[in-house]
């Protein structure tokens, strides 16, 4: 146990000085139990307060030293001594430099031998295994993570390259946790590929740069922008977790020799499912219901509470796709009278099956519908579908429904209508941005559902969506026929 | 011979008829008078008909307007064959108001419908009840006082179907909490973790295949949902093909293989505390329970420790016991419980055709003609 000198303590005003100093940020931080007073070398208690410390500082070195303090005083100085004294404080290290070289060494090897880059564990997974080899660790000696990762680099990626099998090929992702992907669907990519975390790429990307044949992308990270890509000289796809692509330029990847995948079909069912989740709990104030009930100062049921009738109304869907045509279906269950509007028509046999009628004029669909729902992808001709006289064309009785891009939408516009009764209300599952800021309008508006682009999210499709994004990038790989290529 | 002049006004959109006439016409000593004043004419679709003011009976309901009463547009309804006495002014003046009130309009259990309120009543023939639960009336006991009672079944499905498959959606899919965190002053990300559980082909279990029960059935069906349901009988197989239903003699078999189990049945003694304990353990720990029917049919304090425990996932619920539950109720403080105020059929359409059917039901009572929805017991 060697002392060490962490901080020194100038006279003067005590108090203030001490818990302004980096000695109280360290007791504040690893609650050391005891501390030693480097003068008289006397072990103090620490209690969670400094007084103790401060009074022997004070009775024992001020005191002697300082004539003008009174005997028996508070705490703080009444002056302040001329004398400047230095008070070293010390506190007992529980992990040396070479004891934490010890520690960093097994985790490597704990790490090689699960086969476990570092990349795949998360920054709550990382301190756990810490604190594994260590209880009372405290983080002042031990190396941050990137060093952490940058050492096992070094001594170990050779080891890794042997261990691990040959034949898989590397793929760069976002992150495991955070913001990420979940723990639990990461194990499907590791099947299939060896992964490198963003971070870990940007720290080394001259090691792992030329190793990597695909970039999974999830919730448009990582960016798929040409500093990242030109640094990939053997990237072949870009695999996209998700159906839209508005955020991947695919021309100019296309243009590097790279193939894009995304993942239509698996989304879908989830989707339409929240799309009518939406439209029902608008239509039923079930947000609005939900809040009467349990607030405290509701005594009475109330009998004002109307909603819209959704048996019977009419639902217009605007793109006609497989989410668009699953939400038809959806509908028809709720004996929905369905008009759609889409680019092309869908064959009679569709149609028939659904009961859904086609509007070639968007217009007529939008006068007629008591719910309109927005299924179309984001293209330059989507952009802002819905504006001023799109709302104003529709029913002050009906709702909005958007589960595609927020920038189909003229955001603008939309709170404008809402808030003089043009439309009646708008249940929104995407925003642009997501979030939206924190003061804009839409956020306020009491005949406004919105939900956090939730519209895959369960476990079960979330599975699905990293399955066929794998697939995909596979296939690419291994000059398979691609399941779900993105042609421009 | 009665010399009448009669003015006929049709209206185009509503359909009514109005009728007036010349008032020496209409001298009470004439019986011939009687008989048409007392005669109802059928004609046009919405049966309405306007009377002189004077000559519409009295008719009690709870009260108009505020936020517990009723819209004023459902109010004009009644007030078309009636004139409208409200509880608070019947208890004001009980002797006055008391002996001219021949109907009694009931919604959302207001009036109650006690002895001491009948008593008061003594000319009353008719308690026509809003909605198709007639748990909270006496019948046998009002029907002692030759007094009939009516509900309003059918009009009240659909809405309450909607409303089912609203709150499964909404529990299922975490709409309560996304739109929570999507309008938190403090969300700066898009959060990663708030997961749901799929709709689309998981299995629901209705318990109760009444006319609700099978519309859920319905909606449920194309959401391609696997749909099972329990029944005190068993539906004919054209029914049961129709929505894609498979009949499960044993309710412990349904509870043990849905992922959402809707309760769809009407409070009786039997279905009085029919979900338990035992059945909240039976059913799966991925489950979601959703209540349309009562509360009563639900062991309230066995949820709460369900919940809690996470013996089921989460529970949405439009019905409690009481309602509203008291503030400090165990159910209002859990995360994965979702309540709304029994709104089953509170639309606009639903709530003016219910109350339409009311006034209809009591204006048939009051006329001595056949009630079409009296609720005759066994």
């Amino acid at each position: 146990m060697s002392p060490e000198v962490i901080g020194r303590l100038k006279s003067g005003n005590m108090a203030t000085r001490l818990r302004s100093s980096k000695v109280w940020e360290h007791f504040k931080r690893t609650k050391e139990k005891s501390v030693q007073c480097n003068i008289c070398k006397a072990e103090l208690a620490y209690h969670g307060s400094t007084t103790a410390m401060h009074e022997h500082l004070k009775r024992k070195h001020v005191l002697t030293e300082c004539e003008n303090a009174e005997e028996g005083s508070s705490s703080r100085c009444k002056k302040v001594c001329s004398s400047s004294l230095d008070a070293y404080v010390t506190r007992p290290a529980t992990c040396t430099p070479q004891q934490a070289e010890i520690l960093t060494e097994s985790i490597l090897k704990m790490l090689v031998t699960d086969m476990r880059p570092i990349s795949m564990v998360d920054d709550q997974g990382f301190k756990e295994m810490i604190k594994q080899f260590n209880p009372d660790y405290h983080d002042y000696y031990l190396p941050s993570r990137s060093h952490f990762t940058a050492l096992m680099e070094k001594k170990y990626f050779a080891t890794f390259e042997k261990v691990m099998t040959a034949e898989k090929p590397w793929a760069l992702f976002s992150e495991v946790g955070g913001e990420g992907y979940l723990e639990e669907v990461v194990d499907i990519m590791k099947e299939e590929f060896h992964l490198v975390s963003h971070r870990d790429f940007l720290r080394n990307p001259v090691l792992y740069g030329p190793k990597i044949q695909a970039v999974f992308v999830w919730n448009c990270c990582p960016a798929a922008e040409p500093f990242l890509l030109t640094s990939l000289p053997s990237l072949k796809v870009v695999a996209n977790g998700g159906v839209g692509i508005d955020h991947l330029d695919v021309p100019y990847i296309n243009s590097l020799g790279v193939t894009v995948t995304n993942t239509p079909g698996v989304v879908s069912v989830a989707t339409a499912d929240m799309a009518m989740g939406l439209l029902l709990a608008s239509a039923r104030k079930i947000v609005e219901g939900h809040l009467i009930s349990v607030d405290p100062k509701t005594t009475y049921l109330p009998q004002s509470l109307m909603g819209v009738e959704v048996s019977g109304s009419t639902l217009g869907i605007i793109g006609m796709g497989n989410i668009g045509y699953k939400i038809a279906q959806r509908g028809k269950g709720f004996d929905m009278r369905i008009l759609y509007h889409n680019r092309t028509r869908r064959c009679v046999i569709d149609e028939e099956a659904v009961g859904a009628f086609y509007c070639k004029n968007m217009d007529d669909l939008l006068k007629e519908s008591d719910f309109v729902v927005l299924a179309v992808n984001l293209t330059p001709e989507t952009k802002h579908l819905i504006g001023h006289r799109e709302l104003a064309l529709m029913k002050n009785t009906a709702t909005l429904v958007n589960i595609s891009r927020g920038l189909v939408v003229d955001q603008d516009a939309l709170v404008k209508a809402l808030q003089s009764g043009v439309i009646q209300a708008a249940a929104l599952d995407v925003t642009h941005p997501e979030p939206l800021p924190r003061d804009h309008p839409l956020l306020s508006l009491p005949n406004v559902l919105i939900t956090p682009h939730a519209g895959t999210n369960t476990n079960a499709t979330i599975r699905k969506m990293v399955h066929l994004m794998v697939e995909n990038a596979v296939a690419v790989i291994k000059g398979f026929p691609v399941p779900n290529e993105v042609k421009p | 011979m009665c010399n009448l002049m009669v003015n006929f006004k049709i209206s185009l959109d509503e359909s009514t008829v109005l009728l007036s006439s010349n008032d020496e016409a209409l001298s009470s000593s004439d019986p011939a008078n009687g008989a048409i004043k007392n005669q109802v004419f059928f004609a046009s679709r919405s049966d309405n008909i306007c009377l002189m003011e004077e000559e519409k009976p009295w008719v009690l309901i709870s009260e108009v307007g505020g936020d517990h009463g009723y819209l004023e547009e459902l109010a004009d309804i009644v007030k078309q064959r009636f004139r409208i006495i409200c509880h608070k002014e019947l208890l004001e003046n009980p002797e006055l108001h008391g002996p001219k009130i021949q109907a009694l309009l009931n919604w959302k259990y207001c009036p109650v419908v006690e002895p001491a309120l009948l008593g008061l009543l003594p000319s009353l023939k008719v308690v026509a009840s809003g909605g198709v639960g007639i748990d909270h009336l006496d019948v046998p006991f009002i029907n002692s006082l030759g007094v009939k009672v009516a509900n309003t079944p059918g009009v009240v499905s659909d809405s309450t179907a909607d409303l089912a498959m609203a709150l499964l959606l909404a529990s299922a899919r975490r709409i309560l909490e996304g739109h929570q965190v999507a309008i938190d002053p403090k969300t700066v990300h898009i959060p990663q973790r708030l997961m749901g559980v799929e709709v689309t082909n998981a299995t629901l279990g209705i318990i109760g295949m009444g006319e609700i029960g099978c519309k859920i059935a319905q909606r449920a069906k194309g959401f391609d949902m696997k749909v099972l349901y329990h029944n005190r009988r068993r539906r004919s197989a054209e029914d049961e093909h129709a929505v894609g239903a498979a009949f499960c003699q044993s309710l412990d078999e349904l509870l043990g293989c849905s992922d959402f189990v809707m309760i769809a049945v009407k409070l009786t003694p039997e279905t009085r505390g029919l979900i338990g304990q035992r059945e909240l353990s039976i059913m799966k720990p991925t489950a979601t329970l959703i209540n349309i029917s009562r509360g009563q049919v639900v062991d309230q304090d066995a949820l709460v420790e369900a919940l809690r425990s996470g013996r089921i996932r989460a529970a949405a619920l439009d019905v409690t016991h009481p309602e509203p539950l008291p503030r400090d109720h165990p159910l209002l403080g859990l995360h994965n419980v979702l309540i709304t105020p029994h709104i089953g059929i509170n639309t606009f359409t639903t709530a003016r055709q219910m109350v339409e059917r009311m006034v209809r039901n009591a204006a048939a009572a009051v006329e001595g003609s056949p009630v079409p929805d009296e609720v005759k017991l066994q």
